[in-house]
Parts: structure tokens; sequence; C-alpha cells
């Protein structure tokens, strides 16, 4: 684990590679880290995420990613985004639609290096036809299962509340599969409020799963940090007023 | 004619059954109105989506804040998860962009997937929930033709012509119900017509016998509304009042 600051991002996240984004929707965004890619020379990235808003479109903006993959992207109550709208109505980018059960087990599946996990939904939906990371199978009985293979993510980038000076991370609520997350991906970059002691029962993600920690105050802004801040919604809504098609 | 939310609220939370667990995501603040409505004479279990931070600004009501609410709780992804599988969960209301007479609902685009006329913001985790959880049901603020068609562009949740679907939508205008697999208009807002609805719906559907009229809004529950959510976050759902709601937060 090294402690590291936002100018060195752009050394250590590639091209071409997958990363996975914490937090949901306009909650804990590692918006930080991911404006120092959206101003690099960084491109082709795949997102695999639960349920993007900000973060994505800032990226999307800058032509650095080819496929998404999420079960949602939009600001919830306050509207719906209309870069990546565009991006994936014009073919620039790919969006491969996730449901829950599937990005987590994914996540999971590459966690405790299992290929994959089966279930019972997502079977006759279009969604299997189109993503392709599960497919139908037939379980020992003869059901007609969806598999789920698992994916390691070349890189993830999480916002946390708390880190301590051995790197293990506290993330102060209630989690988006961010431990699998962590656990599953390759290189692991958290940006984190502040720095202090955390007690055994804080540890959310083990200094083992860690490999980078920045510390960014306000990092998530305009996004909210549970016990921090919250979601700016006035500026939220002035940047999707503002925000052009491209 | 009362806020179209406030009926929906109403009619919402007569479905809900004494005892019941229920889940409902973020920005569905309809039902989850209609569910703190119910939890005054019912006893409801609520589990909150996974919305970390519900007070989305001081001025958001503590009611939002389902920690605070009876029986409410904020679980994260792994942990709803772990009780939709094990078949923990009774209900959830989803709100689809279009859904077909089989209840097939789509959340993903309009147009095909590979070159969408609109890309939707996508479906999370409808198809999860229609498959584990005990009951589903829809609820569509705009009941038009362009919801209700005849196949929809693309199957996000998959109905009963595939085996397990929703069980009711609930909508401004009316509610159908599943009956094997059928789907039946069983009861009517009262400001509306058969006919109305035969014109703004994009399948041929067959009328209950005992088709009965869907209830109005009371002043007392109009008022434990307006308490409960005094910034109309439930109009965030309603097309043509989105743009007010939003003014309010622009201005604070």
């Amino acid at each position: 684990m090294k402690f590291t600051d936002l100018s060195e991002v752009s050394n250590i996240i590639k091209s071409n590679s997958i990363v996975a984004i914490g937090g949901f929707t306009i909650n804990r965004k590692p918006l930080a880290i991911i404006k120092e890619i959206a101003n690099s020379n960084i491109a082709g990235l795949h997102l695999y995420l639960l349920a993007g808003s900000l973060e994505v479109d800032y990226l999307v903006e800058k032509s650095k990613v080819k496929k998404i993959s999420a079960a949602y992207v939009g600001y919830e109550g306050l509207g719906s985004s209309k870069i990546t709208r565009n991006a994936v109505e014009t073919g620039k980018v790919y969006f491969e639609d996730l449901t829950e059960i599937l990005y987590y087990f994914r996540l999971k599946a590459g966690a405790e290096n299992i290929p994959f996990f089966l279930t019972d939904s997502i079977v006759n939906t279009d969604i299997i036809k189109i993503n392709s990371a599960c497919e139908k199978v037939s379980d020992s009985m003869g059901k007609v299962k969806c598999k789920i293979n698992s994916i390691n993510p070349d890189f993830c980038i999480i916002h946390a509340q708390k880190a301590d000076r051995y790197g293990n991370v506290f993330i102060n609520e209630p989690d988006f599969s961010e431990k699998e997350m962590a656990r599953a991906s390759k290189i692991r970059i958290f940006s984190v409020e502040e720095i202090g002691e955390l007690k055994s029962e804080e540890i959310t993600i083990s200094k083992e799963f860690v490999d980078y920690i920045i510390i960014s105050k306000k990092g998530a802004y305009p996004t909210g940090c549970k016990g921090h801040y919250e979601p700016d919604i006035k500026e939220i809504i002035n940047y999707l007023e503002n925000e052009q098609n491209i | 004619m009362s806020k179209i939310s406030d009926f929906l609220i109403l009619n919402i939370e007569k479905e809900i059954r004494d005892g019941e667990t229920i889940v409902q995501g973020t920005s569905t603040f309809i039902p989850m109105i209609a569910v703190i409505l119910a939890s005054q004479k019912k006893n409801i279990n609520l589990i909150a989506g996974f919305y970390a931070n519900p007070k989305i600004t001081p001025k958001i009501p503590s009611t939002f804040c389902f920690e605070n609410f009876k029986n409410g709780k904020i679980i994260g992804l792994s942990g709803f998860l772990d009780m939709l599988i094990e078949e923990k969960i009774d209900l959830e209301f989803l709100r689809p962009a279009q859904v077909d007479k089989y209840g097939n609902m789509n959340n993903t685009v309009i147009g095909t997937h590979k070159n969408p006329k609109i890309r939707l913001p996508g479906g999370m985790g409808v198809d999860d929930i229609v498959h584990y959880a005990k009951r589903s049901i829809l609820y569509v603020p705009n009941h038009s033709s362009k919801v209700f068609v005849d196949e929809v562009d693309f199957v996000t949740a998959s109905g009963w012509n595939k085996g397990k679907g929703p069980d009711k939508i609930i909508t401004n205008m009316c509610s159908f119900e599943f009956i094997g697999g059928k789907i039946i208009l069983s009861e009517i807002n009262p400001d509306y017509s058969v006919e109305d609805i035969i014109k703004n719906t994009g399948f041929v559907f067959e009328v209950s016998k005992k088709i009965k009229k869907m209830s109005l809004v009371d002043r007392e529950t109009k008022d434990f509304i307006k308490e409960v959510d005094p910034l109309c976050l439930r109009d965030l759902e309603i097309k043509e009042e989105r743009g007010k709601v939003l003014n309010k937060f622009k201005n604070v």
C-alpha cells in the first residue's frame, strides 16, 4: 500500500482497461480521481459500476469511455444524463446493461476466484442476450439458469470516509459492494476524506486489498459523502442544465 | 380532481398488506410515501433500497431518512440481495417506461439495443425483483399508449408469458390485475371512463365484470401526504410537475 496524490492517477491507470467505480448515483463518487482521468491522456476505458451519474458523464464528455457496464446511469429524481445518453444513442459508447444481481455476482465471483455463479433471474430477459458475461445453461436438475461469469477489473476507484496509516479503509455507510469490488480488482485506488485511527470493527476494506490511498477532502463533491457533506443538489442541477450533447 | 401523485399514493397504499417486508428503491418517491402512509395503520418492515444518503438536502424531511422510520432500515447491496434471494422480500413497486399485456417491462431502450432511439437510464434490479420477491406491482403516473404498448422494445424484466410477472399495474387512470397471467381491468379512477383507458392503451384487454372504483384522496390523507413531503418530491415522478420541484432546489 502506498499513499500518493491526485497527480499520480494518470500514471497508474492505463488506457483500454476495465475500471470499476464505487458509490451510488449521487453518493460517494470518487470525482477528484475521475477529474484527473478526464484531464489525462487515458482513453478507451470500460467502466464497471452499479449506478452512475457525474463520474460517467465527466469521462464520457472527454471521450475516455468505450463501454459502460451498469445497471443505471442517471440522476435519480433530478433527471437523466444528456451526455451519456447521446453518446450511447450515436454509437460512440456501448452500454452493456447489468441487473443488481448480475453486477454483484460478477464481482463476488471475481473476489472469491470462482469462475461463475448461477441465478434464476435474468433468464427470460433481453439482458441475457446483450450481455457478454451471462448465458443460459441447465443446472444438474435440468433447470434453466443464467450463468454469470466472474470479473476482475484492472482497477477500482472508490471514495471512502476514512483510512488509517496502515491502509485500512472505513466506508461509513451501507456498502455498494465495494468490499467485493476491492477484492476482485487487480489495482485498488482509494480517495479518502481523512486519515485517522480506525478500530478493528470499523475496517470495511482491509489493507491487503488497498494499493493506493489519496487524501482528498471533498473528493466526492458535488456528490455526497455521508457524515461529511450531502450531495449539492443545486450544483448537480446546474450541471445537468448546462451539459451539452457530445 | 386530486393531484396525480396523491391519488397514486393512496391507491398504492391499499395494496400493502400488514406484516409485509417491502423494499423500495431510490427516486421512487410515490411508493415511498405510500409505505409511510401504510405504516400508520399496518405493521410494515421497510428496506429502503441501499440509498446511503436519503436526506438529499437539509430541507428534506427526516421521514425520508428511513433510518429514523419505524421498522425501517437501510442496508447495503449484498445484504439486500441476500434477503431477496432467500425470498425474504414480499413486495416492491416498480415504474416501467414501457409495459405490455403480459407485464414484460422495459426500462432500457426505446428502439433497438444496438441503435437506440432513446437510451433510458437502465433497469437497476427490476428483473431480480420480479423473479425473487413474492409480489411486484408496477405503477404508471402517465397512462398512455406510449407506456402501454403491444410489444416492449426490450425486455428488462419478464412477464407472465415467460413464467412470472408483476401482480398488478396501478396508473393515474385505472388498475390492472393479472389473473392466470392475463391482464384484466379491475378498477377505474372515477374521473375516467373505460373508453378513455382503451384509447390510451396500446393493446386489447378484458374488463372485469366486477369493476370497482378507485379511491379518491380525502382531506385527511391529503394533509398527511403534505406533512410527510412538504417539498413535493413525489411530483418529481410527474412529468408536468418536475420543473416546479427542481426550481425549489435551485432557489435554496
